[in-house]
């Protein structure tokens, strides 16, 4: 009985509806209205696609981290979607796309408040980029930076460092256009815009911070410290594959026939990058490891992120593969300086950005090999290297002058989740023998 | 029966000329660090080092003490008698950083947390004190230091082993310490040394 009278009410709903449509044929949109409102839909979930990422960085960095570090990292990485989101707004979005006359920044829109409809879509995607820029120097320098210092250097990359750099790459969406886009540079989601430009900025960071006690030992033999949870870095890199689907589809600003190709070359990608990073360890004779093939995955996605609309899926493929490669030497490479990164975040967002750079002026679809272009997009990758890192080694370098950056070695000791938030991460698990309980209490 | 002789010891004079003679702080225990571990009597350093300090700080005329260097067995007991069980819970602790790891690494650990002791603000009295007990040759009695100083000196010992052992090691050795430490003085909370 119950069910019947269900069944009547949602055919009168179904059929007011359809009466309603009829009646309403008069004032049916256009199809270009029709294509906005689909565009727009479709933006505005890969943002939030793009958003989830943020989840997927807070996992990885978290769970390659000691387990009294845990609380940090994704403090860190909840702190700075929400900081960048609002220094985007205010300052970042009218530097990177507002009218741009100069070619070297945008001056219109900043604390934008009256945008036409499609340009509210536009800023908050642009929005999660930013966030995602900044994020990426959280992972390198995990363990041993003041969670404030951290923030206020997340203000300089999503209010300055990563805008100005986006002027010259994409700017002129408000009028004008940027210098480097002029010269033909491509770079379609930002492997060089968005994850080199974080990844210069990290090692900058790290660079100023110096290593975590004993990550190298007196003679230069660099020493492993393993993280806490592996399932944790594992369902990281799925959560940020899955986002980097909407990262990179949702790039077309549009709901077209492009998304397919793109989301299948970014899939590839990421395959050959797990797989090149497993095929390297083979090849010297080491053991595959878990945290290696997330980062050879993610190394894939960043590298196929600046051509995956303009590239062939098998060059997509070596993309990825050549990126995964880069994920296991990278790391030694830099870790042979003393430097100390996480994550490998350098690594895999500004190795395999700059390679994913070059190799989408290589493999253009169309024009293969073309010198000319590859010579655009190599000056692209070493400005952006040049503006990243050098503009990051100054303000962290003030930062750690003026409030001072590294924590303390007693702050190392008692981990970072009990001097910075007065909580630990896994209070029924964690061995808290050497835990200053009376401490961690008045702290609160 | 002396430490070193003949040849050996020729050798060991020739050791401290060409690496040690030189440098401004903390010569000799880096010396006697090397030439033990050389000689392999690494358990000889603390004893060889108490003979010289005795030697050196004892009258001219006073050569009984010379024979019988080594006050530090009694140390513990002197002590127990006159220090609070907070004091006696951080010197246990401090030992067992440092003897932890064993044989020439715990020298080295020893050896870090001496040269480091600069950067923890102490008055005069108290230096003297801490270098006398980290250099094992009377206990650290006479002074009381506060339980920020004693955060700072255990924060050394943790430095040095992450130093020396790396970081996964040093944190094992900090809590199994704490874990032994805590059940030789079950009515103070050790952690509140950390």
């Amino acid at each position: 009985m119950r069910v019947g009278s269900l069944a009547v009410s949602v055919c009168a709903i179904l059929c007011s509806a359809i009466v309603g449509s009829a009646n309403s044929a008069a004032a049916e949109p256009n199809i270009l209205e029709v294509s906005q409102s689909l565009n727009s839909s479709w933006v505005v979930i890969t943002g939030v696609l793009v958003f989830l990422m943020q989840a997927g960085f807070a996992l990885v960095e978290s769970g390659m981290a000691r387990a009294k570090n845990a609380v940090n990292v994704i403090m860190k990485n909840y702190m700075d979607v929400c900081v960048c989101s609002v220094i985007f707004w205010a300052l970042g979005y009218g530097l990177m796309f507002g009218a741009n006359s100069s070619g070297w920044f945008g001056a219109s829109h900043f604390l934008p408040s009256t945008l036409a409809g499609w340009d509210w879509t536009f800023l908050f995607f642009q929005m999660m980029f930013a966030a995602t820029a900044t994020t990426i120097a959280s992972g390198a320098m995990a363990e041993r930076i003041h969670f404030h210092a951290y923030l206020i250097g997340a203000c300089v990359i999503a209010g300055l460092i990563y805008p100005v750099f986006g002027s010259w790459a994409w700017g002129g969406t408000h009028g004008g256009s940027g210098w480097l886009k002029d010269l033909g540079f491509i770079d379609f989601a930002g492997s060089t815009v968005v994850h080199s430009i974080g990844g210069w900025a990290a090692l900058a960071g790290i660079i100023v911070l110096g290593p975590r006690l004993g990550r190298f030992s007196a003679s230069g033999e660099s020493r492993t410290i393993p993280g806490h949870n592996l399932s944790m870095v594992a369902l990281g890199g799925f959560i940020l594959w899955f986002g980097w689907f909407g990262f990179n589809a949702g790039s077309t600003l549009a709901a077209n026939l492009d998304i397919g190709k793109i989301t299948l070359n970014t899939h590839l990608a990421a395959c050959a990058g797990a797989l090149g990073y497993m095929l390297t360890t083979k090849a010297f004779k080491q053991p595959v490891l878990l945290s290696g093939t997330v980062n050879g995955s993610l190394g894939g996605l960043v590298g196929i992120t600046a051509g995956c609309a303009t590239m062939d899926p098998h060059y997509a493929l070596l993309t990825g593969l050549i990126a995964g490669i880069i994920t296991y030497v990278a790391p030694k490479f830099i870790a042979s300086f003393k430097i100390d990164d996480v994550v490998d975040a350098v690594s895999v967002h500004g190795f395999c950005g700059a390679w994913g750079t070059l190799a989408a002026g290589i493999f253009f679809a169309g024009d293969l090999f073309n010198l000319a272009r590859i010579s655009i997009q190599g000056l692209g990758v070493l400005v952006a290297f040049a503006w990243g890192f050098g503009v990051a080694l100054i303000c962290y370098f003030l930062i750690d002058k003026i409030i001072g950056m590294r924590a303390s070695s007693l702050h190392e000791q008692r981990g970072l989740d009990f001097t910075e938030h007065a909580e630990i991460g896994y209070p029924e698990f964690q061995d808290t023998r050497a835990l200053n309980t009376e401490a961690l209490q008045s702290q609160r | 029966m002396p430490f070193i002789q003949g040849k050996t010891l020729a050798n060991a004079l020739i050791l401290w000329d060409e690496k040690y003679a030189h440098k401004p702080t903390f010569a000799l225990q880096h010396y006697l660090r090397e030439l033990c571990s050389d000689l392999e009597i690494a358990h000889m350093r603390s004893r060889m080092l108490q003979a010289l300090v005795s030697t050196v700080s004892s009258a001219q005329d006073d050569h009984r003490a010379s024979g019988q260097p080594n006050r530090q067995h009694n140390a513990p007991a002197a002590a127990k008698l006159h220090s609070a069980p907070i004091l006696l819970m951080f010197m246990a602790l401090v030992e067992g950083l440092i003897e932890a790891p064993g044989s020439d690494a715990s020298t080295r650990i020893r050896l870090y947390v001496l040269e480091n002791l600069a950067k923890v603000p102490l008055s005069s009295t108290e230096r003297w004190g801490f270098h006398a007990w980290l250099n094992q040759v009377s206990p650290l009695t006479g002074t009381t230091p506060n339980i920020h100083t004693m955060q700072q000196v255990i924060n050394l010992a943790y430095v040095a082993l992450c130093e020396y052992l790396g970081p996964i090691k040093a944190d094992q050795i900090l809590q199994n310490t704490v874990s032994k430490v805590q059940q030789a003085y079950p009515s103070t909370q050790v952690s509140s040394l950390l």
